[in-house]
């Protein structure tokens, strides 16, 4: 062989193994399926070992002291780390602020219906200090937070609450160490947790469990006195033992399969067999034994028009638009007093047909805030910041623009408030634009004579997400009670209205529409069938006797005409 | 059989089978407002079908018994996913399988007449 070809065959033997060996060569792994025992040193941001017990330690830096073992510029990137494709809808975050009576969804990704947060957080720091509380960190997000590896990964000993409390306060890269335990507030270290070398066991995993998710993905029905809490029952993969990774896999790069239908999974494997309908019902899943349904008796359509979320999560038949909160809108995980039933954003479980046409359920949401109409008609919000001095000159609020005002107005409208608060923010901010404020769905501008007139614009229209969890079993599911679950007129969840609440009282009707208004489930259809499905039982017997009794004459009448022939 | 309880089955049939139309391409159901009225044809003609078998006096020749059991277990066919007895999967072909006995069956009797038309006309010309 000459050299050439000799060479071209290396390479390609090369770079056929090239993944194999750059994992190999580069991080140090077991390779074991058993957890590896973390008695570890911690680093400075300059990658210096530290000594607990020295008389000025250096404060710890996570990416510093996991870095000799991981990579960890991969691990705080992928989809969790605010990268990769936007994909499908996903929860927004909420910027809430009671003073300027602001509630505005927004995301970085390309998701319909939400503010971006270039135009409302003015930098990473604003950013985690927002938001960081419940927000992993990572190197492609809108946060300046380094990843915190541990708030996933330690699976014992991390303190949520004192997370919250210390990224509120702006300790962005301590707090990760203050909550595992690891130093104190002034920065103090727990010295006799470490040994003589400065090492400290910690129980890394790959997989925590479902603790280190709940703390950030909890999505919660408000508790009501016939819907108690207790009655609840939790997602039926973890009753069986599962783990959220069991689904909602990663490699170090934390692109976590999201696990949707039709989900393209930057690795560019196909991850198909990690959606419901892959593992259940998919020729390449099964994972984990997942039971393949029958769903015996239900007419194909169904399978093909509904996703699974539509019967095996969200509403449940009898159940009318019922309020949640999440982890992230709602700061579960701190320990609070406050939170009540009226804890704005307000999200409401509702059901929706998706761009691929098929039903499921969603939660919804609808702005709050003020913002500037610019001449494309395109409305950009504005920063409570920049709202202080205007409303607090017209409005004369402290805390609680909507509750100070509404106790001020005793049941009359707001027009005038809000018309004068639209009047000094045109004066004070320097931007360009004609000020609106939104709210219930709607966007309200100053007539120029002392009333509000609407606007026609979709900035104050709900934003969607879809429901994925808590998956319930079989027999939980809507339709395990029949057809009628959801064919009856006594099925609630489909003719329910759902609509927008304003935070401030101001005329004119708020828009409140059911699924079958909406024309999101065909009314008239689903009219019909319910009534034909009041008589489904009998049907069914009336048929099967119709059936036993033809087949039984057409057999004989068979025999008769081939004896007859016979003779 | 009263002759009008005979030519209503023959009618209920046809419009049977002119509402189950569009579930005929391969691989499509029948579904929404035609496979109602499918089943509104079908409820009266169920009990002429068994009518039309047990009480019809004149005894049927190969072809008619043929198609008339064709018709039957096209009716078998769709009970059993009906009565819920089929996973999702399956019911596909329990009422592709029904849709297809059906029409052979109505095919048959129009064969069968098409059979005693030219019999009477060659009788006639005798
Ligand atoms: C005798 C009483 C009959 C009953 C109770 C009945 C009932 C039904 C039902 C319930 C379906 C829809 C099943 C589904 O998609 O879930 C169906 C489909 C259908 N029926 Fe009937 N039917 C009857 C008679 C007939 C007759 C006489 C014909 C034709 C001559 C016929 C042809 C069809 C066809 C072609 C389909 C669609 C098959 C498919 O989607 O692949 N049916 N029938």
């Amino acid at each position: 062989m000459n050299r050439f070809l000799f060479c071209l065959s290396l390479m390609a033997f090369l770079s056929g193994n090239l993944p194999l060996l750059s994992q190999d060569s580069t991080w140090k792994r077991t390779d074991s399926d058993g957890p590896y025992f973390h008695s570890i040193q911690l680093r400075d941001s300059s990658g210096r070992v530290i000594d607990p017990s020295a008389p000025d330690p250096a404060l710890p830096d996570l990416s510093a002291t996991c870095a000799p073992c991981h990579d960890v510029v991969a691990a705080s990137g992928g989809l969790h780390g605010g990268g990769g494709p936007d994909g499908k809808a996903g929860e927004p975050w909420f910027l809430m602020d009671a003073r300027s009576a602001t509630g505005l969804p927004m995301h970085h990704r390309s998701w319909p219906a939400l503010f971006k947060p270039v135009d409302l957080v003015t930098d990473g720091a604003s950013w985690s200090e927002t938001f960081g509380r419940h927000d992993a960190g990572g190197n492609a997000g809108t946060t300046i937070a380094g990843s915190d590896c541990l708030v996933c990964h330690l699976a014992e000993g991390y303190d949520f609450a004192k997370r919250i409390e210390h990224f509120d306060a702006g300790d962005f890269s301590t707090a990760p160490f203050i909550a595992a335990g690891l130093i104190d507030g002034e920065g103090n270290y727990d010295t006799p947790r470490f040994d003589s070398d400065g090492r400290i066991n910690l129980d890394l995993l790959a997989d925590a469990g479902p603790d280190a998710c709940l703390p950030c993905h909890t999505v919660r029905n408000l508790e009501t006195a016939e819907n108690p809490r207790w009655l609840h029952d939790e997602d039926i993969h973890l009753s069986a033992g599962m783990t959220c990774v069991d689904c909602h896999r990663s490699g170090i790069a934390h692109h976590i399969v999201r696990g949707y239908e039709g989900e393209s999974h930057p690795s560019e494997l196909d991850v198909s067999s990690l959606s419901c309908r892959g593992c259940h019902m998919g020729d390449g899943g099964g994972h984990q034994g997942a039971p393949k349904p029958l769903h015996q008796g239900l007419p194909p359509f169904h399978l093909e028009e509904i996703h699974c979320t539509g019967c095996h999560s969200g509403p449940v038949v009898t159940s009318s638009a019922i309020r949640q909160w999440t982890s992230r809108a709602h700061r579960l995980g701190e320990p609070s007093q406050k939170r009540d039933s009226t804890t704005p954003p307000r999200i409401i479980a509702s059901i929706w047909r998706d761009d691929s046409g098929k039903l499921g359920p969603v939660r919804l949401a609808w702005p709050d805030g003020w913002g500037l109409l610019d001449e494309s008609g395109v409305i950009r919000p504005i920063a409570p910041d920049l709202l202080r001095r205007p409303l607090r000159k017209t409005l004369r609020v402290r805390a609680n623009l909507a509750k100070e005002i509404s106790a001020r107005l005793s049941g009359k409208d707001a027009t005038e408030l809000i018309h004068a608060a639209l009047l000094e923010i045109d004066e004070s901010i320097e931007e360009e634009g004609v000020p609106v404020f939104f709210s219930g769905g709607r966007v309200l501008a100053s007539d120029g004579a002392g009333a509000l007139s609407e606007v026609s614009s979709d900035a104050a229209s709900a934003v969607r997400w879809p429901i994925a969890h808590p998956v319930r079993p079989a027999r939980a599911a809507t339709g395990a009670g029949g057809c009628t679950d959801c064919h009856s007129s006594a099925s609630r969840w489909l003719s329910t209205a759902v609509g927008p609440m304003s935070i401030l009282p101001f005329p004119g009707a708020l828009g409140a529409s059911s699924p079958l208004d909406e024309n999101i489930v065909d009314g008239n259809s689903w009219r019909s069938w319910s009534l034909l499905f009041g008589g489904r039982d009998v049907g069914k017997v009336y048929f099967s006797l119709c059936a036993i009794l033809a087949i039984s004459g057409g057999l004989l009448a068979l025999w008769r005409s081939l004896t007859e022939e016979h003779r | 059989m009263k002759k009008w309880l005979s030519l209503l089955t023959l009618l209920l049939l046809l419009l049977a089978a002119l509402t189950s139309i569009p579930g005929l391409p391969p691989g499509v159901d029948l579904r929404g407002r035609w496979l109602q009225i499918h089943l509104i044809v079908a409820t009266p003609l169920a009990i002429l079908i068994v009518a039309w078998i047990w009480f019809h006096q004149v005894r049927l020749d190969l072809v008619k018994a043929s198609a008339w059991l064709a018709i039957s277990t096209g009716l078998g066919l769709i009970v059993i996913p009906m009565v819920g007895l089929t996973g999702t999967e399956s019911t596909h072909h329990w009422v592709q399988g029904h849709g297809w006995l059906s029409f052979l069956g109505v095919g048959l009797l129009g064969l069968s007449a098409a059979m005693a038309g030219r019999k009477k006309v060659t009788e006639l010309k005798r």
